[in-house]
């Protein structure tokens, strides 16, 4: 079989030929039982891909996206643009860990997790604004930004604190769940866990359920005292030893 | 409005235009990711990650090319590096990998596409690549050299062995011409 009658049966196929093309295709097939056979051949191809069909993609990929960029953007969105520079160029600094609230995202939704806020403290000026796709506690420069996703331990909270330093406390709820903020160095894991955090922080907080499931409250506390809280309820989870 | 006006916006900081071509490429791209990880979960992930790292990277896309051409190459970049990584973690349990549909849901769609979904995980990676472009994407010859960053002659050759590989599968398979 000559490449170019394979092309031209292909083309024909694709309805990529002219009408002469066709005309000429068709006396080769009439002519030769091989190349017929090859045509019948690639044609029953065709039907069976003629039935393959785009699946619908699942939903929230649009929002976890824009959720990742604009989380990294909010933390940033005070620094001064630099010349000469694309105004999304300082993104780069913080996007690889916005790419990793994706994933926790995307896992958070098969994993059964649920999470709500709760209204802000004792002075009410400040509370937890709902997300689909993540949980921010507080508002404005203040605010830390909370995305979670299971790991070999039970689960991992990550907190992305704003262009403001603040004082995060994490308690867990749930009797068997512990808490450990690594950046801190706590030396064994516990119930609760607090700090003072820099501006544009990243941290992770490891998390044990042996029970499979945590609560866990976020405590923002602002240096004039303002406090806004936000809880994340998880289920599901990885038994821990 | 054209992705390449939307891309300028992007470049201007605009996330809401981002948005417009994430909605505007997610269900292609997806497809794309699940056909190579064969798994929801995974081609979501990957999906995703490879929007935002589009957006990070947005200032080295080459305007010369479409859109959807290098935003396919993270995707498959994305969707490789899953996989190497999951084949070194551990063998993939054919029964647990998550088809998308239940078997109730099977049974409602369309068998044949069931059929040749099959038939199409069983090509290699190169082949299987071409024949989603083609067929599931409705990607032209041009359009998948771009997006594979090969000459058009090469699409045509490796579509006609895909396509012909494809053809004994169902041979095996023991699907006949309806």
């Amino acid at each position: 079989m000559s490449e170019s009658l394979d092309d031209l049966i292909q083309r024909a196929l694709d309805g990529d030929v002219s009408a002469q093309e066709r005309t000429r295709l068709e006396a080769r097939l009439t002519a030769d039982p091989a190349a017929r056979l090859r045509f019948d051949e690639l044609s029953r191809v065709f039907q069976a891909l003629g039935a393959a069909r785009l699946e619908d993609s699942p939903a929230g990929i649009r929002d976890g996206v824009l959720l990742a960029i604009r989380g990294a953007a909010s933390s940033r969105a005070q620094a001064p643009a630099r010349a000469g520079r694309p105004a999304f160029s300082w993104l780069r600094i913080v996007l690889p860990a916005a790419a990793g609230v994706v994933a926790a995202v995307v896992l958070f939704s098969s994993w059964q997790g649920t999470h709500s806020n709760l209204a802000g403290g004792t002075s009410g000026t400040m509370s937890g604004a709902r997300s689909t796709d993540g949980m921010r506690v507080g508002t404005g420069p203040h605010s830390v930004l909370v995305h979670w996703n299971p790991s070999d331990t039970g689960f991992q909270l990550r907190i992305q604190t704003g262009d403001a330093p603040v004082r995060v406390a994490l308690e867990s709820l749930t009797g068997g769940a512990r808490l450990s903020m690594t950046a801190q160095g706590l030396p064994t894991p516990s119930p609760n866990v607090e700090a003072a955090l820099p501006a544009n922080a990243l941290v992770i907080v490891e998390g044990t359920a042996p029970d499979r499931r945590a609560i866990v409250r976020v405590r923002v506390t602002l240096p004039d005292g303002h406090e806004a809280t936000g809880e994340v309820r998880l289920q599901g989870l990885r038994p821990s030893r | 409005m054209d992705d390449e006006t939307l891309v300028q916006k992007c470049l201007s900081g605009d996330t809401e235009a981002f948005g417009e071509l994430v909605s505007r490429y997610e269900r292609p791209l997806f497809n794309v990711t699940l056909r190579m990880l064969r798994d929801h979960e995974e081609a979501r992930d990957a999906t995703q990650n490879a929007f935002v790292k589009a957006w990070q990277h947005l200032d080295q896309f080459d305007r010369n090319r479409r859109f959807f051409s290098w935003l396919y190459r993270i995707a498959v970049n994305e969707a490789l590096n899953r996989s190497s990584r999951r084949k070194k973690a551990e063998p993939l349990d054919e029964s647990l990998v998550d088809r998308g549909s239940s078997p109730a849901e099977t049974t409602e769609r369309n068998e044949r596409s069931v059929i040749i979904e099959r038939a199409v995980e069983q090509l290699s990676d190169s082949y299987r690549e071409v024949i989603v472009l083609r067929h599931w994407l409705d990607l032209s010859y041009d359009e998948i050299a771009d997006a594979l960053h090969v000459p058009a002659k090469t699409v045509k050759s490796r579509l006609f062995s895909a396509r012909a590989r494809l053809g004994e599968i169902l041979t095996t398979m023991g699907v006949e011409a309806s």
